[in-house]
């Protein structure tokens, strides 16, 4: 018998593959650590030696910790040394903590070995019928020897049933198991069931007619050889092949006058497809089966059946006393026992080998301790390769959760306030400005004309502009003051050119409103919305004054407001000689 | 079963990895960082049972091991006359005292020696005594 596993779980080959990975970096970490442990080793080493000719005696003596390589070398260069007949000596007080750390290492690691391999197998025992069964549906294939089918005797299929009888229980979860895949089928198997349970039932009842018995008794003996046939050579198949055979059963009980139906369903059992075959075949069986539930109800007949005819139980040997038969049976028990150990082992092969190789690590580091290095190293390498695999996932996480921000965002899951579109902005945008057009005019009622209220805010804010009507008055005055005082306007708002050199304008400075000979004149309103750029300005034109050599005028429309920071200002102009105007002054 | 299974190797895995890294990138990171140095706890020259005696009290305090390939008294090496036990590698905090005896012949009274060690690296650590 041939059984080919297809299915290995990969899932618990990496969950304990990852085990016994986790347990050698832990055993590397550990082994790392107590190696790392400061435990100190005095060392001793005379050294007989000249200078300049003269003998010279000097002896080092140094502590450090044990297990470093450099102890290696040190012994090594020792034992030369007392090779040579010198009296170089070495006295290593090893203590026994790096011993006993390195005990207390191994048992945990073996602690953890047995814990976890535990875990494992509590967990399979668990699940083994599941996994039994799991593993019999991966079976695809098979191939079997045919057994004799003839021959049978109550006796030899008593004691079939009672071979065969603790597999009952698992063919009859296998058959429930399929009945959600092929509901036709369930209905089939549930039908050739009831019928069987009748049988079953009449063979609970005395005979009453013995002719009929005889009959139906033959028919339904080599169905129930078949039956066992079936189950033997397609046990480890799938179970759909079992219920085939059973509505081969039905089959077979229906077709009570045909004497080659057992050869059809032995070559139906032979097959991987005899539960497709069966399945294509149903329509034709269920009208034999109902006629067979006809005949059975017209001729009423009650007779003896055993308990294996029921389809769930069969027999592999065939129930015969004959010799050769039983050996047969013995050699199908025995490749059936090996083929379920081997499916057993199979199922266990993702525990076995990661405890394997563990082991041989333990023992290594354990026993070996001159391998342990290169263990260590094997387990840094381990542990390099999970640094870039951890590396990789926290790269992916990390895309993972931005792009979850990204989606959270876009979803309006998060707490995040939703930006107006233009044209809620644009609305938004006009009332605000009617609402504070209304509040500054303090009475009426805009509607939703922006070009009128352009024109009211301009007429609002027009004596805020510095450049206006306002700073033109200034300027006029300026420049009447300035004509009497003979001093003719020589540029308005441009730079002053560079007297030193010629071509050049000072542009950096500013444009004074007014320039003339003496005069670099600055018209202001004196009000505080020109206090912005006040303070640079008036730096950039002192410098100015003092660079073309001219006076600085400040012409102010006005006086400034009480607590201005123009007044601060203007002291500091004052200050620096400058000419301060206000008004009509 | 499952979870407990997968949680408690996920939780085992993330301790090993932290004590790895944490291990790892202290050690990536001396890796770069290391430097040598000696610092003498003392150093005197005497005389004792009628012989002159230099002793050096040395620590390793660099990041590393330091491995010394000669010592030298004046500039001029102490050659072993047997196996030379050099180079001598001292791990990290290694305290080693060094003696050297030879006849007051040798070692004279009133004469400064400079004892220095030579490392691999090409550094001199010296330490000056003076024969009393």
């Amino acid at each position: 018998m041939i059984v080919k596993v297809k299915d290995i779980r990969v899932e618990k080959v990496a969950a304990m593959t990852l085990f016994a990975l986790l347990l050698l970096c832990l055993v590397s970490v550990m082994f790392t650590l107590v190696r790392g442990q400061p435990d100190s080793i005095e060392k001793d080493l005379d050294i007989d030696c000249k200078w300049n000719g003269a003998p010279v005696s000097a002896n080092l003596k140094w502590t450090e910790p044990k297990e470093n390589p450099a102890a290696t070398t040190n012994t090594d260069a020792g034992s030369k040394t007392s090779q040579s007949g010198t009296t170089n000596t070495q006295a290593n007080t090893a203590s026994t903590n790096t011993q006993q750390a390195l005990m207390l290492t191994g048992m945990a690691s073996g602690a953890a070995l047995v814990g976890g391999g535990t875990l494992a197998v509590k967990k399979k025992l668990e699940g083994s019928s599941s996994s039994e069964q799991e593993t019999k549906q991966a079976a695809s294939t098979s191939t079997t020897s045919s057994t004799p089918q003839t021959g049978t005797s109550s006796a030899g299929a008593r004691s079939g049933r009672e071979v065969l009888e603790p597999h009952q229980d698992e063919l009859k979860s296998s058959i429930q198991s399929q009945a959600p895949k092929q509901s036709q089928t369930s209905t089939q198997s549930q039908s050739s069931t009831q019928t069987q349970q009748s049988e079953q039932s009449n063979a609970q009842n005395p005979p009453k007619d013995n002719g009929s018995t005889s009959t139906a008794s033959n028919i339904l003996a080599s169905a129930a050889v078949t039956t066992g046939q079936l189950w033997m050579q397609n046990h480890t198949n799938t179970t759909s092949a079992q219920a085939g055979g059973t509505q081969q059963t039905a089959q077979v009980t229906s077709k009570s006058t045909s004497t080659s139906t057992s050869q059809n369903i032995g070559l139906l059992a032979s097959s991987s497809s005899a539960a497709q075959i069966a399945n294509e075949m149903w329509p034709q069986r269920q009208k034999e089966l109902e006629q067979l539930a006809k005949q059975r109800s017209d001729l009423a007949t009650t007779f003896s059946t055993p308990s294996y005819s029921t389809g769930l139980a069969s027999s592999f040997t065939s129930a015969t006393e004959n010799t050769w038969a039983r050996l047969q049976g013995f050699s199908s028990a025995l490749s059936n026992g090996l083929a379920k150990a081997g499916a057993v082992v199979k199922t266990y092969m993702p525990y076995i080998v990661p405890a394997v190789i563990a082991t041989i690590v333990l023992i290594s580091v354990l026993i070996c301790p001159p391998v342990a290095p290169a263990v260590t190293e094997a387990g840094m390498a381990g542990m390099g390769m999970s640094l870039g695999g951890a590396g990789l996932v926290g790269a992916g996480v990390g895309v993972g959760v931005g792009y979850g921000i990204y989606q959270l965002h876009n979803l309006g899951i998060m707490n995040y306030p939703q930006q107006p579109g233009f044209e809620a902005k644009h609305t938004q945008y006009i009332q605000q400005s009617t609402s504070e057009i209304k509040d500054e005019k303090g009475s009426g009622t805009y509607g939703v004309d922006p070009a009128k209220e352009q024109i009211d805010q301009a007429d609002i804010g027009k004596d805020k502009i510095i450049q206006g009507e306002k700073h033109e008055k200034v300027r006029e005055r300026a420049e009447a003051w300035l004509k009497e005082q003979d001093e003719p306007v020589l540029r308005r708002d441009k730079a002053e050119p560079d007297p030193e050199k010629p071509g050049k304008k000072l542009s950096q400075y500013g444009l004074p409103d007014i320039s003339t000979k003496h005069y670099i004149v600055e018209c202001k309103l004196g009000e505080d919305i020109e206090l912005t750029y006040a303070d640079s300005q008036k730096q950039n034109y002192m410098q100015l004054a003092e660079r073309v050599g001219k006076r600085l005028v400040y012409w102010f429309l006005r006086h400034p407001n009480p607590g201005s920071r123009w007044w601060q200002i203007i002291h500091e102009l004052e200050e620096w000689g400058c000419i301060i105007v206000y008004g009509d002054e | 079963m499952d979870r407990i299974v997968s949680t408690v190797i996920l939780l085992s895995v993330t301790i090993a990895l932290a004590v790895f890294l944490s291990t790892y990138y202290t050690d990536f990171v001396n890796l770069f960082m290391k430097y040598e140095e000696i610092s003498f706890d003392y150093a005197y020259a005497t005389v004792r049972n009628g012989q002159a005696e230099i002793v050096l009290n040395f620590r390793n305090t660099g990041q590393g091991k330091l491995t010394v390939v000669a010592i030298e008294i004046n500039g001029a090496d102490l050659e072993p006359t047997s196996n030379n036990p050099f180079p001598l590698e001292l791990p990290y905090g290694t305290n080693a005292r060094l003696r050297m005896h030879a006849s007051q012949d040798t070692f004279r009274s009133g004469v400064t020696y400079e004892v220095a060690i030579r490392t691999d690296s090409g550094g001199i650590y010296s330490r000056t005594v003076v024969m009393p």
